[in-house]
């Protein structure tokens, strides 16, 4: 066992299961077919058992000639298993973006843009032919209102693939790992059969059964670990031969309880959140038995503080917990225990690196003065601060209550937060009307949102570090901008399911009715009004930035990073 | 913050969309439709659906199915109507304008109002009264201007001035765009000189050139330079210092300036001569009035009188110290300077000293102590010699009027006064040439007092006691030297006395000890500066003293 | 030092620098004959225009000419600037003519609304941030007829449910009115308290005459007159904010058609050197 699983199951998620078209007869199909057929069925808990797994965690999808499966870019919770007929993975370079549904990220030209000024509709909503154009290589429609690639000899003609039979699977990481997805997969012929396994359940499926664990750790740790590893500071100086031992002996786990865009909301409205029931990582006074790396999904950093715990900060990806203390011990030969806890905050994918693997491999390479600050006696006796434990400490520089308000209502995954001084707003609405005048005329966010003090988060797209929107978009017209990382709504592709909508826990999604150039509704053949999906772009197309921000004469509205609590904490002491 | 009304719940999967000029006119009754005014304002409400004709294979008519979205309500319960209409009916309603459109709608009302009433303003009845920067000066009033103003009537008189008031709008930005630097020169602002403009050749032609200050002048000033007209209905307000110093505080003005002077002739310079005024009169200063100086309090130069030691060369011997020491009294108390010198109407000056006036009260020229009724007549030799003459007659007029009535009675009384008179003068000749040259008071004819007034009389020792007597005139008659009394002094600076009376006489004019009729009392510039003076905290400003054209200096700047 | 602060001290020294610079020219100037009223009236003119612009600086957001922070910052500060130059240009005295008095009336409008529109832009907020109860404007109407219907239901369902129609009828005499429309706006913006304590003291008389089950009916009426009232603050409070403008942006349309007038006239008829 060298993967840890920390894992509170909760199978009333199969009160509502994957599909619920799935039949006995499909799970007993499933079962003749590897891997299942390989799997002890009795190593399966009695609260999840294996024919449970498959039955309300999975689903069959047939595949049509050029079905996009995955996108590269998308983000999805569901890892697929090729049933029948093949799919094709295809290598870099990847597909152009108009083929994968989404739009190609460019600016307006300055004649565009001042010409905005007698262009803008003067209706709401209006969408513009030119607009609605998909690219002709696709096409949208089908079952699970799929994306069909229009030409798929020629693309194979054009780009390079590789074919993934029965037995292949793919998505694992992406799913577990909350990752975008690396490569677009399209379904080539109309008899493509894959199994789509929603995450919770592969996570169970991993705990259950070995072979398909050691399968998939083995990929994570070839594909994921060294590229994630050679990224982080204290692990650069590692040679080949040291990070292949690293790598060999460091552990992995997903922590969490739900999926926080639909269940969170929920949550959040009966109340019954708090601290005291995250899961825990580290605990506060244990022993550090290792380094933890969170990989995605975030993590709030408390300390004991009377009789409650106070929240120092939270950690988002790339963030590393225990290094300080780990670092003191091996220099000191000294016991330091974890100074703070980590808790989950909704999901969390982390990456612990032992403690002796630390010590003998990492901690040498690292020259002294790149070591992270050692502990004084007197920090340890909590009569002083020191300059890390300042830096950390965010909460005191926010204050708590802040603290509080930004963790509990997850705003810490905004990468351009609109925050609002609200003792400063005038509430003129310069800044919608701004926002409009950039969006042909139609505002893309509400200027009202959950409040604390003189704070209030705006309903405005923020940019999520960890996208829950992107989450299950049939067709991909909710992405990452090419450029920015900006979450980006294509109104082509959209076609109004409203799930991006549902998902986002912030309110920060709209469906509007559009409308035809003469103000009228347009409306598809049952006579019903075309929605679209609508959010902040943060003016990617535009130059200068979001103009919201720029529009606001008294300096009241900021597009915040929310992982970068310093900035946010100048701005607030402006 | 705890106590923080929560913030009420509403529908938040709708955009707010201020900058739409128009808003549902159901939204002030909380409930706007989902489709909205037009962007012209007009209500495009509907109904909820459009309901859609399905049709299966066999069947004729088709049944009307309700589109309405689950997120307004789902299908309806009544469905469609049979003719295929919505069975719900949007309400209409009458669109309101939104708060910020109707800002918009008042910004180009008020633009309108303000063009128009600039339009009834520029051009209606009272056009000028309401362009006019403010009413002309007190000095641009009077009957000259009343003239002028007739001559322009269609412009209310502003056409005697302004040339662009001599036609309309075209008329006005011609004119605007002939000043120099023009309208769409601002940048030359800066660098513009003062010189003459369209406007200054209507000052002309009137107040012709500079010449009225100096003769020379040699810088064309634009009269606007220093006046501003239009200030309100008083005085025009003095000129700053800093305009005379662009000149006097100049060096190579005042050296143009001067050369300029050395070749005009002194009568050039000679005009300040005023009607029915004694000026005392200055000479000349070889370079003129072209020191260079910066303040009155620094470098102003002394005055005339004082720098150059000038004299007062009246022929009237008249002793100020005497006058006023105890040996003169008047009504048992000694003279003050008010007895003589008595401020004119304006206060600001005094009136002239004349000898019925200011002398005549004590110096009543009474030649008979016996009969201090009889007076010698002032002013003229040959009166006097005439008066002489008919000395009988004179004594029997008088005793007529002392109430002596029988002829004999007259004649005893004339014959009795000839004697005692030729007694103490000889003969008639002896009488006229003593009362004509005697000065020695020790010769006095008479020491008396007029009736009724009880002061001592000055004694008369005869004209010359007081006047500049010489014989050789016409007929054997003395020629007595022209009294002349100067009613100013100082003619380039102006001395408001009204203003000065915190301080004494005295203070300023040192009139007891001057025994000499030679002797100017006037103060010099250090008495001056003693309170006009930054330190002495009293305005020292050109125009306190002086007025650039004072070819008017008969008005005193008494107003301001 | 906080980044107001700073930013307060910046721009106010840099208003000081520039009143002092202008009034050393001015005195140097003002012998020299130059034409000074001239050139303070064309820079007035031009600071005016800028000023002006800001709000069609505004309409087109997306261009990237800086943020309107900044702006706003400029326009304060140039526009207590002009009030400076205005006093240069007018020398400090008050004008004589009729079209001079009306040019001073519409400035000395124009600076006072601004001044005073700056003074609330900078004060209520806190005061509404405060009181809480946070609505965007257009949505008062909404809230409005969402608490009116609740009220209402209240008071109609407490006739059949406590059999007697005690609340009807105070909501019939007192309430309706008050949830109909925006109420109480003067003491809303004068922070009185006095309207909203009057109707609570009366809902709070009327619990002699009720039952237990109508004193619940009543507590939830107190709480909705509350949000009705913290409403109408929002509505007045915000209505406010935005209706200075309604005076500050028209007259310095009408200011500076007439300012052009006023050059006109200048170059026409004065066209003196002064």
């Amino acid at each position: 066992m060298d993967t840890a699983h920390f894992v509170i199951d909760k199978p009333e998620r199969w009160d509502s299961s994957f599909d619920s078209d799935m039949t006995e007869a499909d799970v007993n199909r499933l079962l003749e077919i590897r891997p299942f057929s390989e799997m002890n069925s009795g190593k399966f808990s009695k609260r999840t058992p294996l024919r449970g797994i498959l039955k309300n965690d999975a689903r069959i999808r047939r595949f049509k000639n050029g079905e996009i499966i995955v996108r590269a870019g998308d983000y999805g919770s569901s890892a697929f298993l090729v049933l029948a007929g093949n799919a094709r993975v295809v290598l870099d370079p990847g597909l152009p973006v108009s083929l994968l549904g989404q739009r190609k990220s460019q600016h307006k030209s300055l004649f565009q843009i001042v010409a905005q000024l007698w262009t803008n509709p003067r209706d709401p909503e209006v969408r513009t032919p030119a607009e609605l154009e998909q690219d002709t290589g696709v096409k949208v429609g089908g079952e699970f209102k799929g994306v069909f690639l229009q030409d798929v000899p020629r693309i194979l003609d054009e780009h390079l693939t590789a074919t993934m039979s029965p037995g292949d699977f793919f998505g694992e990481i992406a799913a577990l790992s909350r990752s975008a997805r690396t490569s677009t997969i399209f379904a080539v012929g109309d008899a493509t059969e894959m199994l789509e396994i929603r995450w919770q359940g592969l996570r169970d499926l991993l705990r259950f059964d070995d072979h398909l664990r050691h399968h998939i750790d083995r990929i994570y740790r070839e594909r994921t670990l060294a590229t994630h590893l050679r990224e982080i500071p204290i692990f650069r100086r590692l040679n080949d031969e040291q990070l292949k031992r690293v790598i060999e002996q460091t552990q992995f786990g997903t922590y969490g309880d739900y999926d926080w865009s639909g269940d969170y909301k929920r949550l959040v409205k009966e109340g019954t959140r708090s601290p005291e029931k995250e899961t825990i990582i580290a605990q506060e006074g244990d022993y550090p038995n290792g380094v933890v790396l969170i990989r995605s999904g975030f993590a709030r950093l408390s300390q004991k503080f009377g009789h409650g715990h106070r929240t120092l900060n939270y950690l988002s990806a790339g963030s590393q917990f225990g290094l300080r203390e780990i670092a003191h011990n091996w220099a000191h030969k000294d016991t330091v225990p974890f100074q703070h806890s980590l808790r989950v905050i909704g999901y969390t994918h982390v990456i612990v690196v032992p403690a002796p693997v630390m010590e003998e491999i990492v901690l040498p390479t690292v020259p002294r003065d790149q070591l992270p600050e050692f502990f004084t006696p007197a920090e340890l006796a909590g009569t002083e601060q020191s300059e890390s434990q300042q830096k950390l400490d965010a909460g005191a520089k926010i204050g708590p209550e802040l603290m509080e308000f930004l963790t509990e209502n997850r705003y810490f995954n905004g990468t351009s937060t609109m925050v609002i001084d609200m003792e400063r707003c005038t509430r003129c609405d310069d800044c919608v009307r701004a926002c409009a005048s950039a969006n042909e005329g139609n505002p893309r966010f509400l200027r009202h949102g959950q409040t604390t003090g003189r704070i209030m988060v705006a309903n405005s797209c923020m940019h999520c570090a960890d996208p829950v929107c992107l989450i299950g978009c049939p067709t991909g017209a909710i992405h990452r901008g090419q450029t920015g990382g900006e979450v980006v709504v294509n109104q082509a592709t959209c076609i109004g399911c409203s799930i991006c909508s549902n998902n986002c826990p912030y309110e920060a999604i709209r469906m509007v009715e559009i409308r035809e150039e003469d103000g009228a509704f347009m409306v598809d053949k049952d006579m019903k009004p075309i929605v679209k999906a609508t959010k902040c772009d943060l003016c990617s197309d535009q130059l200068g930035g979001p103009a919201c921000e720029r529009s606001c004469p008294h300096g009241a509205l900021k597009r915040m990073d929310m992982n970068n609590l310093d900035s946010f904490a100048k701005w607030l002491q402006r | 913050m705890k106590d923080q009304l929560p913030s009420p719940d509403f529908d938040r999967s709708r955009y707010d969309r201020p900058n739409q000029d128009w808003e549902c006119g159901w939204t002030c009754d909380g409930c706007p439709c989902r489709i909205g005014p037009s962007p012209s304002g007009t209500c495009r409400a509907t109904a909820e659906c459009r309901p859609v004709l399905e049709k299966k294979d066999g069947e004729d008519k088709g049944r009307w199915r309700c589109t309405r979205s689950k997120e307004h309500g789902g299908p309806c319960t009544n469905g469609p109507l049979p003719s295929g209409g919505c069975a719900c009916p949007i309400p209409t309603c009458q669109p309101r304008r939104s708060l910020r459109n109707q800002r918009g709608r008042l910004c180009v009302a008020v633009t309108a109002v303000t063009l128009a009433l600039l339009l009834v303003g520029f051009f209606g009845p009272w056009q000028w009264r309401f362009i006019s920067a403010g009413p002309v000066s007190s000095n641009h009033h009077g009957v000259v201007f009343a003239q002028m103003k007739h001559s322009w009537p269609g412009s209310d008189g502003c056409g005697a001035c302004h040339t662009a008031a001599h036609g309309d709008l075209h008329e006005w930005m011609r004119a605007a765009f002939r000043a120099r630097p023009g309208p769409f020169e601002p940048h030359r602002l800066l660098t513009a000189t003062a010189g003459m403009t369209e406007l200054d050749n209507h000052c002309l032609s009137c107040h012709p050139g500079h010449r009225f200050h100096q003769p020379n002048v040699t810088r064309d000033h634009s009269c606007s330079a220093c006046h501003r007209e239009h200030q309100g209905s008083g005085r025009m307000p003095p000129p700053a210092d800093t305009q005379c110093l662009s000149c006097h505080g100049n060096g190579t003005v005042m050296e143009a300036s001067r050369k300029a002077g050395e070749k005009l002739p002194p009568a050039a310079f000679d005009y300040r001569q005023v009607a029915g005024r004694q000026h005392f009169q200055v000479p000349r200063p070889e370079r003129g009035y072209t020191r260079v100086f910066k303040s009155f309090d620094t470098d102003h130069p002394e005055f005339q009188l004082h720098a150059q030691k000038l004299t007062d060369t009246n022929s009237l011997r008249f002793n100020h110290s005497l006058h006023l020491s105890s040996l003169v009294q008047r009504n048992g108390q000694p003279l003050a300077c008010a007895d003589c010198h008595q401020p004119a109407a304006a206060g600001a000056h005094f009136q002239a000293i004349t000898f019925a006036k200011h002398c005549q009260s004590c110096h009543a020229l009474q030649f008979d102590a016996r009969n201090p009724q009889l007076r010698v007549p002032h002013g003229d030799p040959v009166g006097v010699r005439a008066f002489l003459r008919s000395l009988p007659t004179q004594y029997a007029d008088l005793a007529r009027r002392s109430g002596v009535t029988a002829q004999a009675d007259t004649e005893k009384f004339v014959a009795e006064e000839m004697r005692l008179l030729r007694e103490r003068a000889f003969s008639g000749e002896n009488l006229e040439q003593q009362i004509f040259f005697a000065s020695d008071p020790s010769k006095q004819l008479t020491v008396g007092a007029s009736p009724g007034n009880a002061s001592p009389r000055a004694r008369f020792a005869g004209c010359a006691y007081c006047h500049d007597v010489k014989p050789g005139g016409a007929d054997g008659l003395p020629h007595i030297a022209r009294v002349f009394t100067p009613d100013r002094w100082l003619i380039r600076g102006e001395f408001n006395h009204a203003k000065h009376t915190i301080v004494n006489c005295a203070q300023c004019h040192d009139a007891a000890s001057s025994r000499r009729t030679e002797d100017i009392l006037l103060p010099n510039k250090q008495s001056c500066t003693e309170c006009h003076s930054p330190a002495g905290g009293v305005s020292q400003t050109c125009a306190t003293c002086h007025s650039y054209h004072t070819v008017h200096g008969s008005q005193p700047q008494t107003k301001r | 030092m906080s980044g107001f602060v700073r930013r307060r001290l910046l721009w106010g020294s840099l208003l000081l620098a520039a009143t002092l610079a202008v009034i050393s020219a001015y005195a140097r100037w003002a012998g020299a004959t130059t034409r000074e009223a001239y050139l303070s009236g064309w820079v007035l003119f031009g600071l005016m225009v800028l000023l002006t612009g800001y709000n069609w600086f505004k309409k087109i957001p997306y261009l990237p000419m800086g943020r309107s922070e900044v702006w706003l910052q400029f326009h304060i500060y140039a526009g207590l600037f002009t009030g400076v130059l205005f006093l240069l240009h007018v020398r400090g005295r008050w004008p004589t003519g009729w079209f001079e008095i009306v040019l001073t009336v519409l400035y000395v409008l124009v600076m006072v609304s601004g001044v005073l529109g700056i003074l609330i832009s900078r004060g209520w907020p806190k005061r509404l941030s405060a009181r809480g109860g946070e609505v965007p404007f257009e949505r008062i109407p909404i809230v409005r007829r969402q608490l009116r219907e609740q009220a209402e239901a209240l008071a109609l369902n407490s006739v059949a449910e406590a059999r007697s129609a005690t609340i009807a009828e105070f909501h019939a005499r007192r309430l309706h009115a008050f949830f109909a429309g925006p109420q109480n706006f003067l003491s809303h913006v004068f922070e009185i308290r006095l309207p909203l304590n009057a109707l609570l003291n009366e809902l709070g008389d009327l619990n002699r005459f009720l039952n237990e089950q109508e004193r619940k009916v009543t507590a939830q009426l107190v709480t909705l007159v509350r949000q009705k009232d913290g409403l109408d603050y929002q509505h007045a409070l915000q209505l406010t904010l935005r209706l200075w403008l309604f005076i500050h942006i028209p007259v310095t349309y009408s200011l500076m058609l007439c300012a052009l007038a006023h050059i006109v006239l200048v170059y026409g008829f004065s066209a003196g050197v002064r």
